[in-house]
């Protein structure tokens, strides 16, 4: 697919220490941080959108996939170049263009991590909201194609109430603007809706156009510890249904709990079912009573001890358990899958026990993690990838769990996306007409199908 | 025992491809490419490993392997806790086993760096090529330019003095009239023929706090050699040096040299599974010492006369990840009067020295310096210090090329320089 | 119509559901003499998606009605076609309070549902017009906002999931039940302000919110527009409002004429606070102490104010129309805008009044000319327009029938983008049936070279 004319005219869009085609080079673009592989006929180190325009339009005529990439840490294969073609590196588009404080607006490439972009707002007394876990290294271009969420979702929303608009290169190279600095007031349809979440199929933003909030005040931050998971499911839905809606709601089982114990040894409860890790801010007028109430409410529901952070010290203690677990989980074992199906909130109990289940029936560890808020589950399945028989069974429960959390009337990815890694199940969330109108819109930005070609929605079988 | 790169299987795989690495990695900050991180270089060497490659047929994998820092930095952020600089010092000593390093390389290693005559000799015609005009010749004909990396590491040299540490210490060394300790210092090959001004301060500080200081006959503690794979060199020079010091009775083995004081320490696991050597390497390793570590913990005299000035601390990798040492050299530094500390943004990233690395990837040193210099500015110190002479060396020529009106200048400089305050305050004759 | 179209009609829904009657026609429209040919009442999405694959095999335009009080803010006069009004399918099919959705058909009223909602205290916090006769589908389709998109945003913000019937006929569902969900493109917020040009929304997963402890609105007079615009601009920097509305002189007389009368003449500031009861009273407090002037409205008072504020172009239109400008500008720039505008105004057109969604960076200009004489206010409009854009906004007329400047805009974000709307166009409807005369997509239709 990628001939030598093909790479000439690459060579002169970027120039040759730009364009990489060896064995080796290519090898570590094969990869993000999903479980999926595929092979890049070569790899381009772009500086802007012009060299990409370009690209597109040499791809698009001659019909080459394409994959966009920023940091690669993609956790359903959004950077993996699986039908081969030119992966666009974008790493370097990494300069922070604009901060306009009293309009509460920045301007970024794609290449900019969501933390620099934190960094750069805070002494400015503002915050970019969302906060995915992989923030210090995920970059904005690919918080955008996710649709990224985070801890601070259920309060303050996800990547798409803060992305206001973007430049962006369409697939045959035309570069247009969409939505912009200023809320709209024109009749025009809402293309940087579509586009956000979109991974990377409708085009490739090269600016990026984000909301800025500004910072909470004051916070209190509280760690309450309970028997069952069952009874941290019951709180946080009575919590909710108080009206109270804490910023931070997170939600980690036994497992995590012993896992983090064994490490660091900072005295978490080793025989609890669950804790709950709970944050509310705002100005500080009020906080206490909030924090009060909260407390109370956990108590009623099952909660063997409430602690209430005093300082910032405290605070940061507090927030150990959900910081580490992630690493905790992964000491156990070589590999570890972390899944994010989600449910409505008050399903969340009965999910959990089926994953408990699950990890019975196929023998598994699996660690438990959820922003308990808006029912986003994050399982973390240990296995070693090595092992095949064993990689079956993750497969068998990856799928079993999707399969409980669409029943449950959830969805299969809250904010990870789909993909490759979950391209198969798409068709138990949408019906074939559904899953032929989803590709009729990709075909009307993209009516070549090169940009992340295969993924999010099956191109087999949904003949346009 | 040292561990071989295919003993290392376990320990690679537990690498889940989560791209954390990426927040701290300075390669790949630099550089933006998946090859120049840590999750990339796991990558090859897995893939060696599982025998897509051989890692010492690849010039490119070779290249990646040895474009790596050995900082750290991505073990200490890594969620898995990968080790990826054992791994990668690994991989190199497979390479190292199989080719041999480049000729200039070995020559380097084994022939002037394991020989200590050689390498003051080779010091001396530096600074004769310093003074000589030669140096003047090479930068203004060009002639560096065709040396490559090497023509523009030039520029990272000190001027070097006339006489390297060995050389001064029967001038420097005192046996104080008191002593309360009793230690050996170990003389890196940095410190002894590029910055013996810089050991002088801390024997002097040493001799000042009473305590006594021996300096044996030592060879190179062997951490370059690692570096470069060169194992059986590095055994060598390793017992060489136990050998040396076993024949002093001292509390404390002392250095001012953080990547020495990290290399010493490492030799109760070099040696860890040797019969004969093995138990000395413990009993030597238990004694090793970084100078502000020590001083922190037998304490240090307070009385000083004022520095005043701005100072900001950057942290050596091998302190500051290798001996886990951060909050003793601000200590220090805190306790003398006049002096205003202030914390440098990422003060414990890699300054791109990281020993010969400025030599032999001067371009990509100097974008990681880059980095370093941007957060210093931010300071407004007028003193960048630390506790490394190759951090030492790094920094300097950075505040040079940079133009920044600042002095890169070693911990222990400082406090001596306090304690000759008081005395020129208290009206004791200025040293 | 051909007759044989208005049988089948009949067949498929029922006599008394499909309506010739010239009343009802014009009310269904956007013109006194443009009407549809007829108005047909599905009671289910399985009717909405048989009326419109006929539609589509006879080549009739079709556009979705609800309440009708937005419609012609999107719609341009259409003459023939098919008006289907979906105001029979009005249930709430699932409240589930516990996860604060309600799944709810487009046809109900938002009066309606909102009173249901308030049962288990919760509530749909989006703001029409009409906040008792609009239906959730006209809401959805229009876009629609009040002062509250400050503290909420508009109503895109507020929807998790629709039910669609397609132009082809296929009845699809977009977004789901969860607050986090990227399984499909998110074609409910791209919907959303869509003016009925892609499809028929027929039910709608609505995200709710429960309703504040306590709700506090403080109204700041002013002598002057310069202190006005100077206390908006501290308000929304220091404190968290939840609106932030600023008339000017002329528009608070309009208040007082719409059914809310404040002291003195000058311009107001009106500002909504809620949540919790501390944090709303430390903001009130807040703004007391810099500005003694202002007043506490609470319950019945803040209702009327508010509800006055929401009919003020309405009540400034009167029986004989006026003509309404929007304006977004950047917040830093309100002041200029706001200033330059004024002076303006008392030029060239004294009986003009201006209120301002002053967080939003949103201004209404409303302009004493009915919409059939634009011609005598162009001239004013365009130099308003080049103040706008020279301090980097927009200005558009949202109720005439002129959609060049909108076009214009649209045009300026790239060549390729008016062959992007083109083909989006022709993905979701093929036989381009839907709403032609929709303005979001009116100016792409009729000047863009089409590719299907």
């Amino acid at each position: 697919m990628v001939d030598q004319s093909t790479l000439n005219e690459l060579v002169r869009i970027v120039g040759r220490e730009n364009v990489l085609t060896s064995k080796v080079s290519l090898n570590t673009y094969m990869y993000d941080a999903s479980l999926v592989y595929g092979q890049p006929e070569v790899v381009v180190y772009v500086q802007n959108a012009q060299q990409i325009a370009a690209i597109m339009k040499l791809a698009s005529s001659k019909k080459i996939p394409v994959t966009p990439r920023g940091g690669g840490t993609c956790l359903s294969g959004g950077a993996v170049p699986q039908r081969g073609g030119i992966v666009i590196v974008m790493t370097r588009m990494n300069r922070i263009l604009e901060i306009d404080p009293e309009n509460r607006v920045a301007v970024v490439e794609p290449g900019v991590t969501n933390m620099e972009l934190q960094k750069a707002v805070a002494p400015y007394g503002l915050v970019y909201m969302p906060d995915p876990a992989s923030q210090k290294v995920s970059t904005m271009g690919g918080n955008l194609g996710e649709n990224s969420g985070g801890m601070r979702g259920i309060k303050y929303g996800l990547t798409r109430d803060h992305i206001i608009g973007m430049e962006l290169v369409l697939s045959n190279g035309e570069i247009v603007q969409i939505g912009g600095k200023l809320e709209p007031i024109a009749q025009e349809l809402n293309l940087n809706a579509l586009l956000i979440g979109s991974e990377g199929n409708l085009g490739i933003a090269t600016k990026i156009i984000c909301k800025l909030t500004p910072a909470p005040r004051a916070n209190r931050t509280m760690l309450a510890t309970y028997k069952t998971l069952e009874d941290a499911g019951t709180s946080v839905s009575a919590i909710i249904a108080r009206g109270i809606i804490p910023c931070t709601l997170e939600l980690m089982d036994n497992k995590i709990i012993n896992a983090v114990e064994d490490w660091l040894h900072i005295g978490l409860p080793v025989d609890a079912g669950a804790i709950l890790l709970i944050e509310v801010d705002g100005w500080d007028a009020g906080l206490d009573r909030q924090a009060q109430q909260i407390m109370e409410i956990c108590r009623e529901n099952g909660a063997t001890d409430v602690k209430l952070a005093k300082n910032a010290k405290e605070r940061d203690d507090l927030w150990t358990a959900r910081r580490m677990a992630i690493g905790a989980i992964g000491r156990l074992a070589p590999n570890y899958d972390m899944e994010d199906a989600t449910v409505p909130r008050t399903k969340l109990p009965e999910i959990l026990k089926e994953v408990n289940r699950l990890s019975q029936e196929y023998n598994l560890a699996i660690g438990m993690l959820a922003h308990a808020g808006d029912g986003n589950l994050h399982p973390l399945v240990l296995f070693d990838e090595r092992n095949k028989e064993q990689m079956e069974r993750v497969e068998k429960v990856r799928a079993a769990l999707f399969r409980k959390a669409l029943d449950l009337g959830g969805t299969l990815s809250g904010e990870h996306g789909i993909g490759l890694a979950k391209l198969e199940f798409v068709r138990w969330a949408f019906n074939p007409e559904e899953l032929r109108f989803l590709r009729r819109v990709r075909l009307a930005f993209d009516p070549s199908e090169i940009l992340n070609a295969g993924k999010t929605v099956p191109d087999t079988d949904t003949a346009a | 025992m040292v561990k071989t790169f295919r003993q290392y299987e376990e320990d690679i795989v537990r690498c889940n491809r989560c791209g954390f690495c990426e927040e701290v990695c300075p390669t790949y900050k630099a550089t933006g490419e998946e090859f120049s991180l840590a999750r990339g270089r796991n990558r090859l060497m897995r893939q060696s490993m599982e025998g897509h490659f051989d890692l010492t047929k690849e010039p490119e994998i070779n290249h990646h392997i040895y474009s790596c820092l050995l900082c750290g930095a991505c073990v200490v952020t890594c969620p898995s806790s990968v080790i990826t600089d054992t791994l990668v010092k690994a991989a190199r000593a497979e390479i190292t086993r199989a080719n041999g390093n480049p000729f200039p390389i070995r020559m380097a290693l084994r022939g002037v760096l394991a020989r200590q005559r050689r390498l003051t000799l080779g010091a001396k015609a530096l600074r004769f090529y310093q003074r000589s005009g030669a140096r003047w010749l090479a930068r203004h004909t060009g002639f560096l330019g065709l040396l490559g990396s090497l023509g523009k590491a030039e520029g990272l040299l000190p001027d070097i003095p006339a006489r390297t540490l060995r050389e001064r210490l029967p001038e420097v060394l005192k046996k104080p009239l008191k002593p309360r300790h009793k230690v050996a210092y170990f003389a890196g090959c940095m410190m002894n023929n590029f910055f013996p001004q810089v050991a002088e301060s801390t024997l002097r500080v040493f001799q000042e706090n009473d305590i006594e200081v021996v300096v044996p006959v030592s060879n190179c503690c062997g951490i370059p050699h690692e570096a470069y794979g060169e194992t059986e060199m590095h055994i060598k020079l390793a017992k060489e040096n136990l050998d040396s010091f076993k024949r002093f009775n001292v509390e404390a083995v002392v250095t001012d040299c953080a990547s020495c004081a990290h290399g010493l320490h490492y030799y109760a696991e070099l040696l860890k599974d040797d019969p004969e050597y093995g138990p000395l390497a413990q009993e030597f390793a238990a004694k090793v010492k970084e100078a502000s570590q020590y001083l922190a913990e037998v304490g240090f005299k307070k009385e000083m006369g004022p520095v005043n000035a701005t100072v900001t601390y950057h942290d050596p990798c091998h302190a500051v990840r290798g001996l886990k040492i951060k909050n003793e050299p601000r200590q220090i530094l805190k306790s003398i009067p006049g002096v205003k500390f202030v914390e440098m943004n990422e003060s414990d990233w890699c300054c791109g020295g990281a020993g010969s690395y400025n030599v032999t990837h001067y371009d990509l040193s100097q974008r990681i310096l880059a980095r370093k210099m941007e957060n210093f500015k931010k300071t407004g110190a007028q003193y960048l210090a630390t506790s490394c002479p190759a951090c030492l060396m790094q920094l300097a020529h950075g505040l040079d090329v940079h133009h920044l009106p600042a002095r890169a200048i070693h911990v222990m400089q400082l406090l001596d320089q306090a304690y000759q305050n008081r005395a020129v305050k208290s009206g004791a004759r200025a040293v | 119509m051909r007759q044989e179209n208005i049988n089948k009609l009949e067949k498929i829904l029922g006599a008394g559901n499909c309506q010739v009657d010239p009343d009802i026609r014009r009310q269904h429209s956007c013109s006194k003499t443009a009407l549809p040919d007829a108005v047909v009442y599905p009671e289910s999405s399985q009717q909405v998606a048989e009326v419109l694959k006929l539609a589509g095999e006879e080549g009739i335009p079709v556009v979705p009605w609800g309440a009708g009080t937005m419609a012609c803010r999107g719609l341009l006069p259409l003459a023939g076609g098919l008006v289907i009004n979906l105001t029979r399918m009005n249930k709430i099919i699932e409240y589930d309070y516990e996860n604060m959705t309600a799944y709810v058909e487009a046809g109900i009223p938002l009066g309606e549902l909102q009173k249901t909602l308030r049962t288990h205290n919760l509530y749909w916090p989006v703001e029409p017009v009409e906040p008792d006769t609009c239906t959730v589908g006209g809401c959805i389709a229009a876009g629609a906002s009040g002062p509250s998109k400050l503290g909420y945003g508009d109503v895109k913000f507020h929807i998790l999931g629709l039910e669609v019937v397609l132009p082809t006929g296929e009845i699809i569902h977009t977004g789901g039940k969860t607050v986090k969900n990227v399984q499909d493109y998110d074609n409910t917020r791209f919907l959303a302000g869509s003016w009925g040009a892609l499809g028929i929304i027929t039910k709608a997963m609505l995200k709710l919110r429960p309703v504040p402890e306590k709700e506090t609105t403080v109204f700041l007079p002013f002598k002057q527009l310069k202190e006005a615009i100077a206390a908006a601009r501290i308000i929304r920097n220091d404190t968290l409002p939840v609106a932030l509305e600023l008339l000017d002189g002329a528009a608070m007389a309009v208040l007082a004429r719409a059914g809310w009368k404040a002291d003195g003449k000058g311009p107001g500031v009106l500002v909504a606070y809620n949540g919790f009861r501390e944090q709303v009273d430390t903001q009130v407090d807040y703004v007391k102490k810099q500005f003694p002037a202002a007043t506490i409205l609470e319950g019945e008072a803040a209702a009327a104010a508010w509800q006055a504020r929401r009919q003020l172009f309405p009540v400034f239109a009167g029986a004989s129309g006026a003509i309404l400008a929007s304006v977004a500008i950047p917040f830093t720039a309100m002041e200029e805008f706001l200033t330059r505008a004024r002076d303006e105004l008392k030029q060239s057109r004294k009986g003009a009044a201006l209120a301002a969604h002053f967080g939003n960076g949103h201004v209404h200009i409303f302009l004493d000319e009915a919409p059939s004489a634009y011609a005598g206010v162009q001239e004013t409009v365009n130099r308003l327009a080049t103040l706008a854009g020279d301090l980097g906004g927009l200005l558009v007329v949202d109720n005439i029938d002129d959609l060049t400047l909108t076009r214009r805009w649209v045009e300026a974000r790239g060549r390729a983008v008016m062959e992007l709307l083109s083909r989006l166009k022709a993905a979701f409807d093929p036989q381009r049936i839907m709403a032609p005369n929709s303005k979001v997509l009116a100016y792409v239709i009729d000047n863009s070279r089409a590719v299907s």
